[in-house]
Parts: C-alpha cells; sequence; structure tokens
C-alpha cells in the first residue's frame, strides 16, 4: 500500500462543512490481537497470523504487525453511528478504500465530515487518518435505505 | 480437493458459516476497537445487546468460510469494500455468513476478486451485505 497523506477534512472548500473527529485509537498490539486473534480462551491464543505475530508479520515482508482493514473501518462506526443514531443499522451503508496501514504505536484518528446546508443531507465522507496526515481508510457513509432487494 | 481461494472462479462454491456471538467474544471486540458503547453491553431489560459492527465486518470476510485456504507464498489485500447493515447483530442469536465470487478481474496486473458476501437470520432474512475486492499478491521473500 502507498503511504497516503491526505488533505485536512478540516480544509474541505466550504467551510461551512461540519468535520466531527472521533476518539483517537493508540494502537497496541493487544488490541489487535483482541481483534485478529480468535476468542481469547481458545488453547493457544492467539492465533498467529501477520496482525498478531512479530515473526509471522516479517515472513510476510513487514516490519511489524499490522492492523485488519477491517478494525480500522470499525474505529469509523462509532462516529457513523453518532452521526445517523441507531436507525442507521436499518438500512445504512457505506463504501471505504483502503490505502494504509496501521501497526502498534501508531495513532488512528477517525474523523467525519458533513456536507455544508444545501448538499446531499445523507451522505457523509470518513475517513481515517494518522496524526502526520497518513491516510488509512477514506470512503462514505450513507443513511438508512429500507429495502432489502 | 477444494481451490485455494485466489484459484476460486465465478460459480465455484464457498463452504457458508454458521456463528452466534457471546456475550464474551462481543466485549473482546469492544476492547479491540476501545468502544465501550452501552448499547453493546448486557442490558437490564432483557432484551440481546448490540453485537459490535466490526464483528459483522469480520463475519463477512471470506477468511471466515471453512473452506478458505491461500498457499504460504500469496497474501490477500482488502483494497475497497461497500458495506450496508439491514438491523443491527444480537449477542446469542443464530446467523449464518455466505460468499460468492461475483467476478475476478486484473488491474495493475493483479488479480483481484469481487467477493460478494451476505450474513442472514434463522430465519433466511438478510441482516448484513458486503462487497469486498481483493488482490492477490505474492509475499515478499
Amino acid at each position: 500500500m502507498s503511504n497516503t497523506t491526505s488533505t485536512p477534512f478540516e480544509a474541505a472548500s466550504d467551510e461551512r462543512a461540519l468535520v466531527r473527529t472521533g476518539l483517537p485509537r493508540k494502537v497496541s498490539l493487544a488490541r489487535l490481537q483482541a481483534f485478529s486473534g480468535g476468542a481469547i480462551g481458545t488453547p493457544g491464543w492467539p492465533t498467529l497470523n501477520l496482525h498478531t505475530d512479530q515473526a509471522r508479520a516479517e515472513a510476510s515482508g513487514l516490519a511489524a504487525p499490522i492492523a485488519s482493514g477491517m478494525q480500522a473501518e470499525g474505529y469509523m462506526i462509532a462516529l457513523v453511528l453518532e452521526e445517523f443514531g441507531e436507525e442507521w443499522f436499518n438500512g445504512g451503508s457505506w463504501s471505504v478504500k483502503h490505502v494504509g496501514m496501521l501497526s502498534p504505536g501508531d495513532v488512528a484518528i477517525p474523523k467525519l465530515r458533513r456536507a455544508a446546508e444545501g448538499a446531499d443531507p445523507d451522505t457523509v465522507d470518513i475517513r481515517c487518518e494518522c496524526p502526520d496526515g497518513r491516510l488509512i481508510v477514506f470512503g462514505s457513509a450513507s443513511a438508512p435505505v429500507k429495502s432489502r432487494d | 480437493m477444494s481451490k485455494y481461494a485466489h484459484e476460486l472462479e465465478v460459480g465455484d462454491p464457498i463452504e457458508p458459516r454458521f456463528f452466534s456471538i457471546s456475550p464474551e467474544v462481543n466485549q473482546q471486540c469492544l476492547f479491540a476497537q476501545e468502544d465501550f458503547h452501552p448499547r453493546y453491553l448486557p442490558r437490564a431489560d432483557g432484551e440481546a445487546e448490540i453485537v459490535h459492527p466490526a464483528i459483522a465486518l469480520q463475519m463477512l470476510a471470506n477468511t471466515k468460510s471453512p473452506s478458505y485456504k491461500v498457499p504460504e507464498h500469496i497474501a490477500a489485500i482488502l483494497t475497497e469494500t461497500y458495506m450496508q447493515f439491514f438491523e443491527p447483530l444480537r449477542v446469542g442469536k443464530n446467523y449464518v455468513s455466505r460468499w460468492q465470487v461475483a467476478r475476478t478481474y486484473t488491474k495493475r496486473d493483479k488479480p483481484y476478486h469481487e467477493i460478494r458476501g451476505e450474513i442472514s437470520d434463522e430465519a433466511g432474512r438478510p441482516v448484513a451485505r458486503r462487497i469486498l475486492q481483493l488482490a492477490y499478491i505474492p509475499k515478499a521473500d
């Protein structure tokens, strides 16, 4: 993956756009293992893979274990639920691209940008980035659509 | 013998995964996500608590299929994804994840799969859907 840095959300062309910043997450090996290592209490926990184990990460050509992309997506969920409420579970959606990786010691900051007044109120921009601007995941989230078809 | 994940073609079977999320597994995810919202914790009114959505993301990864396998020299990279919920998953309820290879394609000389996954409940109603774009690349030596 490329070392992509982002244009700050705060530098949106429309200054009236609301930017909401979520709780910064300090990425740690313990939390990576909790997410990607299987259920605690399983014999041999954690399952060894490139998310949970240094040796496995190095065998995959990585300098350190990396967070699952889904773990980074999960950081943004709290913000999306703050924005749309729990009703978002009843038809809400999102679409994201994974462009960066998180390792223990990194800080991940989820952000949400709502369009300014007059624009589509049912779609927001979302991203997860590091304090140095390195972009991890970005995309958009949308309000519920009722149909299951 | 089942195929490796990167060898699958449209129409090839992918074994479904039946699952139920326990309170312990759910709370393990809360620690992993640093998200301890009360909606994910046991309730006084007896209604089952909501499963953290990150678990639904995991259960919709094709790696959760019992038939999933990749050779040691291949890495599967998630590049892009779409996700839709129809209702929240609940702790203790029974669900099944199913997948299909929707298409295979090449991008920047790398093989890709588009995998469509769906979680449904015991009544067969869709609860969540996900579309994954996966690249298969050789691991570095």
